[in-house]
C-alpha cells in the first residue's frame, strides 16, 4: 500500500486517524499506532512482517545489553551481534543473488540463484535499528526499556518502507511525550498534500515520458531525446522520493511527531559536494556519522574515506554494478572538488556552477538508470551523438511540444518557491484579522485544490509504484 | 488562528471520511464506459491469496477501479492530462504508454456478451456493450519502472503517434530480433523438406499514414522486411506486400483505433500472396456478400482513452468491413492438435452484437487450431501459423484451398496449455504448403516469439 493510492487515502488513513484519536491516552495511542503500522507493513509483506518483528526483538535485547554494560566487553559483543544481524539480513536479502551471479560470471560456475524478492523497506529499517545500537553504545542515547516503544520506533508506518531513515535519538523523547495540536495536525496536512501532489501530479507524468524514451530502443534516440529522457527521469526520481519524504513528514505530524528534513532543493546545487548535502539527507548523514567520521573523516585518509562511503552509498541503492559505478562516479567528482574544484567554483558566476552541477547530476542519473551495462553504453553513445541519427528529429520536436507545460511545472517545483512564499503567508497569518483571513483562504484553497487534483489523477491510474520501494 | 487550523483539518478529513464511507456502502460498478473495459472484481480472501500477496494487490486494484463516482470523475482526470498533453501545431501528439502488449491472442468464444440490461444502459450512448475479452489489454496508462530483470516478457513501446484521429504505434527496426525470427522460420523449413514455406510480414498503418520521418531509416518496415527476407533460406518464398498495399492507401486499409489492418488491407496482401503462389486472385468485385459492422473502437484506443485526443477519436469510430467467402466453407476450432470436440464457427461472423472487439468477426479470433474445409476440391492443403493479423486474411484463402489449418502458437506449449510440435503436425496431416504470417511488431514481442519458437522444437 503506497501513500499515493486510493485505498490509503480513503481507507487506511481515515481508519487509522479515527482509532488513534479515539484512544484516550498516549500509551493507548502508541499501541494503536504500532499495531496499525504492523498491519500496514503486513499488507505489503504478509510473510516478512515476521522478520521485522524478529529484528526488533534482537535489537531490543542488544540495546538493553549495551545500555546496561556501557564501557564493558558485553556491550562490545552485543554491538557486534547487532551489526552482524542487521548487515547480515541486508546483505543476505539484497545482495546474495548479485554475488552468486558474479561468481557465476567470473568463474563460469552455474550456481542457482536464490530468487527471493527483497522485503519492502529492509534497507531502511535495518539502518534505523543499526543507528539505535550504535547510538546507545556511544552513550548518545539511553536504551529503551520498553519493547512496545522500541517496536513502535522501528515500525512507524510513515517512514517504514521508504524513509527518511529515522534515528532513535531523534524520536525517543517524542515516543514518551508529544503534543497533538491543531496547528501541528494542520501543518501535517499541508505537507502531506504537497508530497502527494509532487508524486501524483509531477513524478507520475514525468516518469511516463522517461520510461517511453529510456526503455525503448535506445539506439534509435537522437541526442535531444536522450537528454530529455534523462531530465525527465531526474524529475521523476526527485519528485517521487522527496514527495514520499514530504508525505512521511506530514503524516508523522498528524500523529504528533516531528521528523527531520530529507531534501533541500537538490537541483539548485552549486557543486556535487553541495548536492550531497541536499539529496536524501538522512542517508548521507547516516554514512557520514557511522562510516565517514569513524574512518577518520577529513582528517585522516580523506580520499580513501570518500571512496568507501560513496561505494557504499551506490551499493546501498541496488545490488548491481551500475549503482556501484554511480557511487564511485560521485566519489571521483567529490575528490576533484576537494582538491581544487570547489575553490574554482567559488570564483565563477553562480549560474555557471549550477550548470556544472546539474550536468554532472544528470549524467549520474544515466548511470543510475541503466541496470544493464550494455544498454548503458548504447545510451551514452546516443547521448553524445555517436549514432547515425540527427541531433534533432521530428519525434523529438513533438515530444518537446507535447511536454512543454510539464517541464515548466517541474522546473518551477524544483526551485525554492515555497521558501519565498511561506514566510510571506506566515506573516500574513499573524497579521490583522483581514490579513489572516486572506492567508487562511489561500492555504485552504491550496490544500483542497491539490488534494482533490491528486485524487482525481489517481483515479485514472491504478498503478504507480515508488522508485525507492526497491531499495 | 485555532479556528483556521480547524478549518484546514476539516477540509481534509471530511472528504477522506466521506468517500471512505461511501466506498463501503456504494454498489460496485463492473464496467467502465469511458475506458471501454471491465473493472476488477473483488478478490477471493483465503490464506493462499493472503500469503502470496495477491489478495492485497487485487483488492487495491479493485478498490481503485470501483472508487465512488469514478466514472463521473474520469472526464476531470482527462482535464488534468490535457494540461500536460498539449498537441503540436499540426495536431500531432506523441503518447508515452510504457509497456504495451498487443500480442495477446483474443478469441470470440471465451467471451460472454453482457446481456444484463442495466449494464447496457450505462454504456449505450457512445458504444455497445463489451465483453470480457477486453480485459486482457486493460488500458492502464501505466508507468513502468526499471526493474532488476533485463529482457523481461513485455516489450516497452516506442510510443504512440496520433494524427488525424489515427492512433499508430511507432515501429523500430531491430536486426537482432529479426535474426531470431528468421531462425525460427528456417528451422521450420529445414524440418519439412518437400513442403513449401511462405513468409509474409504484415506492415502496420504507421508505414503508410504517418509523417515521413516515422517510416524511414530505422522506422522503415520495408527495411525490416528486406532484412528478414535476406536471412530466410532461399527456398522459402517471400511475399512482398508493402508496395501493393501502398498503391491503395486512399482506401480504408487500416483501422484508426486498432492496430490491425482491415479486410480490405488484408485483401491486397492476399493478391501479393496469389502472385507468389501462382493462382489468380479473386477480384474484390466478385465478393457479392459484403457489409459493414459499425461502431468499432479498437485496442489502441484503450491506451489513449484518458488523453484529450480521445474525445475526437471516440466520436469518429471505425467500422469493420467484411467480404464473405464465395465458396462453401465448414470451419471448426479445436483446443489442441488431437482435434477432438471441435466447435463449429463461421469463417466470417456478421453478428457482432455485444462484442467490443469487432475484429473478432474473422475466424472467431485467435483460437488454438482452426480447420476450414471448403468446396474447392483441388486437394491443396495449407497450414497458416500466425497471430491476429492473419484473421482478416484467411477468409480470402478459402477460394484456393480444399483445407486450411490455422495455428496460433500462443495457445500452446505453456503451462496449462496443450503441446504442439508444428513440423510433426504438418507431416501427420500431409500438408504441402505453410504460410507464416505475422505483423512486424510480432518479431519484437518476446512473449510471441517465445511461443512461436517453442512450436518448432
Amino acid at each position: 500500500m503506497v501513500f499515493s493510492s486510493l485505498i490509503f487515502l480513503f481507507g487506511f488513513l481515515p481508519i487509522t486517524l479515527f482509532v488513534y484519536y479515539l484512544s484516550p491516552n498516549l500509551k493507548t495511542k502508541n499501541i494503536v499506532l504500532t499495531i496499525l503500522s504492523l498491519f500496514f507493513y503486513a499488507w505489503g509483506e504478509p510473510v516478512w512482517v515476521v522478520l521485522l518483528i524478529l529484528t526488533s526483538i534482537v535489537d531490543y535485547i542488544n540495546g538493553t545489553i549495551i545500555g546496561k554494560n556501557l564501557g564493558k566487553w558485553q556491550a562490545k559483543v552485543a554491538l557486534g551481534v547487532s551489526l552482524t544481524v542487521n548487515l547480515g539480513l541486508l546483505v543476505t536479502f539484497k545482495y546474495t543473488d548479485f554475488f552468486i551471479s558474479n561468481i557465476n560470471f567470473f568463474s563460469g560456475a552455474h550456481l542457482p540463484l536464490w530468487n527471493v524478492a527483497l522485503p519492502i523497506g529492509i534497507s531502511f529499517f535495518t539502518f534505523q535499528t543499526l543507528s539505535y545500537s550504535i547510538d546507545v553504545y556511544r552513550g548518545k542515547v539511553e536504551y529503551q526499556r520498553k519493547f512496545d516503544d522500541f517496536l513502535m520506533f522501528v515500525a512507524l508506518f510513515p517512514e517504514l518502507v521508504a524513509g527518511p531513515i529515522l534515528r532513535y535519538a531523534d524520536i525517543a523523547a517524542q515516543i514518551q511525550y508529544r503534543e497533538h495540536t491543531f496547528e501541528r495536525f494542520a501543518s501535517g496536512i499541508n505537507r502531506f498534500v504537497i508530497g502527494l501532489s509532487k508524486k501524483v501530479l509531477i513524478a507520475n507524468y514525468t516518469g511516463k515520458v522517461a520510461t517511453s524514451l529510456l526503455d525503448g530502443n535506445i539506439a534509435n534516440l537522437s541526442v535531444v531525446e536522450t537528454w530529455f529522457g534523462i531530465l525527465m527521469f531526474a524529475f521523476q526520481i526527485y519528485f517521487d522520493f522527496s514527495g514520499y519524504s514530504d508525505m512521511a513528514i506530514g503524516l508523522a505530524r498528524m500523529f504528533g511527531f516531528e521528523y527531520k528534513e530529507n531534501f533541500n532543493y537538490p537541483y539548485i546545487s552549486t557543486s556535487i559536494t553541495d548536492f550531497w548535502r541536499r539529496w536524501h539527507i538522512s542517508l548521507s548523514s547516516f554514512f557520514r556519522d557511522y562510516v565517514y567520521i569513524p574512518l577518520g573523516g577529513n582528517r585522516k585518509f580523506q580520499i580513501r574515506n570518500i571512496i568507501i562511503v560513496w561505494f557504499l552509498t551506490g551499493f546501498w541503492h541496488g545490488a548491481s554494478w551500475n549503482f556501484i559505478f554511480w557511487g564511485l562516479y560521485f566519489a571521483v567528482i567529490l575528490i576533484f572538488e576537494k582538491i581544487f574544484m570547489l575553490e574554482f567554483l567559488k570564483k565563477v558566476p553562480v549560474f555557471v556552477a549550477r550548470i556544472y552541477a546539474l550536468f554532472l547530476i544528470l549524467f549520474g542519473w544515466t548511470l543510475f538508470y541503466f541496470v544493464d551495462v550494455n544498454r548503458l553504453l548504447l545510451f551514452i553513445k546516443s547521448m553524445f551523438g555517436f549514432n547515425s541519427l540527427p541531433f534533432f528529429t521530428d519525434k523529438a520536436s513533438v515530444i518537446l511540444v507535447n511536454n512543454s507545460v510539464l517541464v515548466v511545472i517541474a522546473i518551477i517545483a524544483s526551485l525554492p518557491v515555497a521558501k519565498l512564499v511561506k514566510p510571506f503567508i506566515n506573516k500574513m497569518f499573524e497579521g490583522t484579522e483581514k490579513q489572516r483571513m486572506y492567508a487562511g483562504i489561500a492555504i485552504a484553497a491550496f490544500n483542497t485544490v491539490f488534494f482533490i487534483g491528486s485524487a482525481i489523477a489517481l483515479i485514472g491510474t491504478s498503478y504507480n509504484p515508488f522508485i525507492y520501494f526497491r531499495f | 488562528m485555532e479556528k483556521w487550523y480547524k478549518i484546514f483539518i476539516g477540509l481534509f478529513l471530511v472528504p477522506i471520511f466521506a468517500f471512505g464511507l461511501i466506498s463501503i456502502f456504494i454498489q460496485k460498478p463492473t464496467f467502465s464506459a469511458s475506458e471501454n473495459r471491465m473493472l476488477k472484481k473483488a478478490p477471493v480472501l483465503n490464506t493462499t491469496t493472503i500469503f502470496n500477496d495477491t489478495f492485497m494487490k487485487d483488492f487495491e486494484n479493485y478498490y481503485a477501479d470501483t472508487f465512488p463516482f469514478r466514472e463521473a470523475l474520469m472526464p476531470l482526470n482527462k482535464n488534468i492530462n490535457a494540461i500536460y498533453m498539449i498537441g503540436s501545431k499540426d495536431g500531432t501528439a506523441y503518447i508515452n504508454i510504457g509497456e504495451i502488449d498487443l500480442g495477446q491472442g483474443q478469441t470470440a468464444l471465451s467471451s460472454q456478451p453482457l446481456a444484463s440490461s442495466n449494464l447496457s444502459k450505462t454504456t449505450s450512448s457512445t458504444q455497445s456493450t463489451t465483453s470480457k475479452v477486453v480485459t486482457s489489454s486493460a488500458p492502464q496508462v501505466a508507468s513502468s519502472f526499471p526493474t532488476q530483470s533485463v529482457g523481461d516478457a513485455k516489450e516497452t513501446s516506442n510510443g504512440l503517434l496520433i494524427t488525424d484521429n489515427r492512433i499508430m504505434e511507432i515501429y523500430s527496426h531491430q536486426p537482432s530480433k529479426i535474426d531470431n525470427y528468421a531462425n525460427i522460420i528456417n528451422r521450420l523449413n529445414n524440418d519439412l523438406p518437400g513442403v513449401q514455406i511462405y513468409s509474409l510480414l504484415a506492415p502496420t498503418s504507421v508505414q503508410f499514414y504517418s509523417p515521413q520521418s516515422y517510416h524511414i531509416n530505422n522506422r522503415d518496415q520495408q527495411k525490416s522486411t528486406d532484412y528478414l527476407d535476406s536471412k530466410l533460406n532461399p527456398d522459402i518464398k517471400k511475399v512482398p506486400v508493402i508496395n501493393t498495399i501502398g498503391q491503395h492507401i486512399n482506401d480504408y486499409l487500416y483501422f484508426r483505433t486498432d492496430h490491425h489492418w482491415t479486410a480490405r488491407g488484408a485483401y491486397w496482401a492476399y493478391t501479393s500472396f496469389a502472385q507468389v503462389t501462382g493462382f489468380k486472385p479473386v477480384p474484390l468485385s466478385s465478393f457479392t456478400v459484403t457489409g459493414k459492422i459499425d461502431d468499432f473502437i479498437g485496442n489502441l484506443f484503450n491506451y489513449i482513452a484518458l488523453y484529450p485526443q480521445a474525445d475526437a477519436i471516440k466520436k469518429d469510430p471505425d467500422y469493420v468491413e467484411y467480404f464473405m467467402p464465395i465458396v462453401t466453407t465448414d470451419a471448426k476450432i479445436y483446443s489442441s492438435t488431437a482435434m477432438t470436440n471441435g466447435t463449429s464457427i463461421q469463417v466470417v461472423t456478421t453478428n457482432q452484437k455485444g462484442q467490443t472487439d469487432k475484429y473478432l468477426c474473422f475466424i472467431s479470433g485467435d483460437n488454438a487450431l482452426t480447420v476450414i474445409n471448403t468446396s474447392v476440391k483441388n486437394g491443396r492443403k495449407i497450414l497458416v501459423t500466425k497471430e491476429s493479423y492473419a484473421n482478416a486474411f484467411i477468409p480470402f484463402l478459402t477460394s484456393h484451398y480444399e483445407q486450411i489449418y490455422v495455428v496460433d502458437p500462443r495457445n500452446f506449449n505453456a503451462s496449462g496449455m496443450p503441446s504442439l510440435n508444428l513440423p510433426d503436425f504438418i507431416k501427420q496431416q500431409g500438408i504441402g504448403e505453410v504460410l507464416v504470417i505475422n505483423y512486424s511488431f510480432a518479431m519484437t514481442n518476446p512473449t510471441f516469439i517465445n511461443s512461436f519458437s517453442k512450436s518448432i522444437p
